[in-house]
């Protein structure tokens, strides 16, 4: 063999040496350097801070999106927190609570050199209710101030952003230079790349989902964002991230509207079915579902950490209890006159609620009423209809199951943790949904606003006492103790950003017109007033 | 003793790099997929594939007993074959069943289970024996036994059992394999040029 020959062979042998050498190091690297070892946390932190596999940004690039976007993430300079309605750390931490970290990548939980965001349970199953000078955070409360889909659009904005010369704002270097430090080659591939793949991600997306916006203003906007804080519209998630299906925003007429408040999970062990259309029975598979539309894979679902966490911060929720009212308002100034109208509102109770909702016990437990758990056909409860008219239901649930089953196992041939029967989903062969389901109310001061679509916004409204209001402003609404409630306000205000119109199709406010109908002339103040009362005390 | 041929660079660059190029494309593809350790693990076996198809040729078309150059391809393909075949069982073993033999067991029952663990021993064993030069008789028939084995359950698993790229791959060894085996006897068959 001719030397050059020779020595051409022994250095491609060389190289390829090298590049399997990297290789084996970057192996070795995510097995034992990167690896965070599954840990058995306890219900209640796997709820309040346990990865669910919704990891979406590195966690410097996070830090660095107020700083390099405040017209995003801090307008008027408010705190990001305060300007999409997270709930603060108890810890006094810059990130929102419930917001997770761990060293999981995206869709894949691989492990990770650089630490990742993610959003955990408490983030929107927490609320944080202010009356007065009085501050009671909530866990497992819907967090009613959280504008989830606005933060992430506006998180989409920045990832999109270009600069004037067409140049990405969002870049290493930026990230790099807002923190005021640097990174390790692996943390600084990683941010590139992410950096990158998002992008390009998103720019695919947009054939489904349109551009963002340029004006910051429309995430502010209900013209532009018409879900609104406490709200979400899982169906269009759903429908676009497993069906595939177009995001039909730009089609005013085929838009799907059913906006659905960010719900309560106090004692989800007492309800066969949930979700609040009844649409879900396993437990377990409610959390996994919820973390699916948050954008976690079935693949990430089935990480030994992440499906631990499902299971724990669900089984925190099987028999969580809300804090009593006296908590956030104080003693009552009358206790005698108070247990008497409360007295007297349990049997305004009895006669026209407990049916469907059910009675609490001494112990707190609950007492089923004959209708409790069964889905009250839409026609007969007369609430806003969008939610139960998805046209995409039955092939939804039925894509869903697959996912966690048969779809996972021919593709990995193994069993997915959180696989859930067909049985357990509807519509499917346990019935159809065309209703809302009727379940317990346990903390029902701490579940405003009410009805699916958060459409009233007291207690006092939505028995009908007061007249419901055709619009009402929100944002991070301050605690009405008198009618029981977020308190309606004059708006716009820097806490007040959205305009809620009763009008606009989702947003009914109609239906649910129990003891009476504020025009029927059997309406009785009187008991409605006592009925709020003892409302109060569940 | 060890190989009764020298052994060459070129044979030794045209098995390695090829082994070391599929194992980085096999590690990185992994890295972009929803499912790290499974594309890790899948991926292992499309190499055992590649590589074990010409060696397999090499067995079919010399009756178990390459001699000279062909011994020397043989026994590359061989083991860097097995030595992807060694990367997919960690994998496996260590990711997918969390290092747990009884998991392996439980999802695979006992015999393919057994199965996979004799091929991975009695592999490895006729490698080291193809490295001593052993030549002895009985080397040649397990060896032959063991081409046998191995190639039915490449087939199985990978044609039988599945679809898509490893399918592919599967029916190009088993078209490899009886090409080669044909035209060696062709060319052994065929007369002399020189009368």
């Amino acid at each position: 063999m001719r030397r050059p020959v020779r020595i051409a062979l022994v250095a491609l042998n060389v190289l390829a040496g090298l590049l399997l050498a990297s290789t084996a190091l970057l192996v070795l690297l995510e097995r034992f350097s990167w690896y965070e070892p599954a840990r058995a946390l306890d219900p209640r932190t796997a709820f309040q801070e346990g990865s669910i596999g919704t990891e979406f940004v590195p966690l410097p690039v996070f830090e660095a999106l107020p700083v390099l976007f405040p017209e995003l993430f801090r307008p008027g300079g408010v705190d990001p927190v305060e300007t999409w309605g997270f709930v603060r750390r108890q810890d006094g931490g810059p990130l929102p609570h419930g917001f997770t970290v761990s060293h999981l990548r995206p869709l894949s939980a691989a492990p990770s050199p650089v630490p990742f965001v993610g959003i955990g349970c408490a983030a929107c199953h927490t609320a944080e209710l202010r009356n007065e000078d009085r501050r009671l955070v909530i866990s497992g409360a819907g967090n009613a101030s959280l504008d989830l889909i606005a933060f992430l659009e506006g998180f989409r904005m920045a990832l999109l952003a270009d600069d004037s010369d067409g140049r990405p704002r969002l870049s290493y270097a930026a990230v790099r230079d807002s923190l005021g430090r640097s990174f390790g080659p692996f943390e600084r591939v990683l941010i590139e790349i992410w950096i990158a793949a998002a992008r390009r991600a998103l720019t695919a997306g947009t054939t489904r989902n349109d551009l963002p916006r340029e004006d910051p203003a429309a995430l502010r906007d209900a013209a532009f964002q018409p879900i609104g804080p406490g709200r979400t519209n899982p169906f269009n998630t759903l429908v676009t991230m497993q069906l595939g299906l177009p995001n039909t925003a730009h089609d005013v007429a085929r838009l799907n509207h059913g906006y659905t408040k960010i719900p309560a999970v106090f004692g989800q062990g007492r309800r066969e079915w949930a979700q609040f259309d009844g649409s879900i029975r396993d437990l377990y598979a409610r959390s996994a579902l919820a973390a699916l539309t948050l954008g976690a894979t079935s693949e990430a679902l089935a990480h030994p950490q992440i499906s631990h966490n499902i299971r724990a911060a669900s089984d925190y929720t099987r028999n969580l209890r809300p804090p009593p009212f006296a908590d956030l308002v104080g003693p009552g100034p009358d206790g005698a006159a108070d247990a008497e109208r409360i007295a007297r509102g349990a049997v305004v109770y009895a006669r026209h609620c407990a049916s469907c909702h059910g009675t609490p016990t001494a112990d707190r437990s609950w007492t089923q009423g004959p209708r409790t758990g069964e889905v009250i056909p839409l026609a007969e409860i007369g609430t806003d209809p969008e939610r139960v008219g998805l046209r995409h239901a039955r092939r939804l649930a039925e894509r869903l199951h697959l996912l966690f089953t048969d779809a996972y196992r021919d593709a990995y041939n193994l069993v997915h943790p959180l696989a859930t029967a067909r049985e357990d989903l509807r519509p499917g062969p346990a019935g159809e949904v065309r209703g809302y389901v009727a379940q317990p109310i346990e903390g029902a001061f701490a579940r405003a606003p009410y009805l699916h679509n958060a459409s009233v916004p007291t207690l006092a409204a939505l028995v009908n006492l007061e007249p419901r209001p055709v619009s009402v402003w929100r944002g991070r609404n301050t605690f009405d103790a008198q009618n029981v409630g977020i308190a309606v306000e004059e708006g716009p205000a820097a806490h007040l950003w959205h305009r809620m119109d009763t009008a606009l199709s989702g947003n009914s406010a109609a239906g649910h017109d129990y003891p009476w109908a504020f025009d029927d002339p059997a309406r009785d103040e009187q008991a409605l007033r006592d009925l709020v009362h003892y409302l109060k005390t569940l | 003793m060890g190989l009764r041929s020298p052994i060459e660079l070129g044979p030794v660059t045209a098995v390695f790099v090829p082994f070391a190029l599929m194992l980085t494309g096999v590690n990185l593809l992994a890295e972009v997929s929803n499912h790290v350790d499974h594309a890790r693990t899948a991926g292992t076996i499309w190499v055992v594939i590649v590589l074990a198809s010409p060696a397999l040729a090499i067995m079919a078309a010399t009756a178990g007993r390459p001699t000279g150059a062909s011994q020397l391809w043989w026994l590359l393909t061989w083991t860097f074959s097995l030595a992807a075949y060694w990367l997919h069982v960690i994998f496996a073993v260590g990711d997918i069943h969390g290092g747990s033999l009884a998991s392996v067991v439980a999802k695979q029952g006992w015999p393919t289970a057994g199965y996979n663990f004799a091929v991975t021993v009695w592999w490895t064993v006729d490698v080291a024996l193809g490295w001593a030069g052993v030549r002895a008789a009985w080397v040649r028939w397990q060896r032959v036994a063991l081409a046998v084995v191995l190639g039915i359950g490449l087939f199985v698993a990978a044609v039988v059992l599945k679809d898509g790229v490893v399918r592919m791959l599967g029916l190009g060894m088993l078209v490899t394999v009886v090409l080669v085996a044909l035209l060696f006897r062709v060319r052994r068959s065929a007369p002399s040029a020189t009368p």
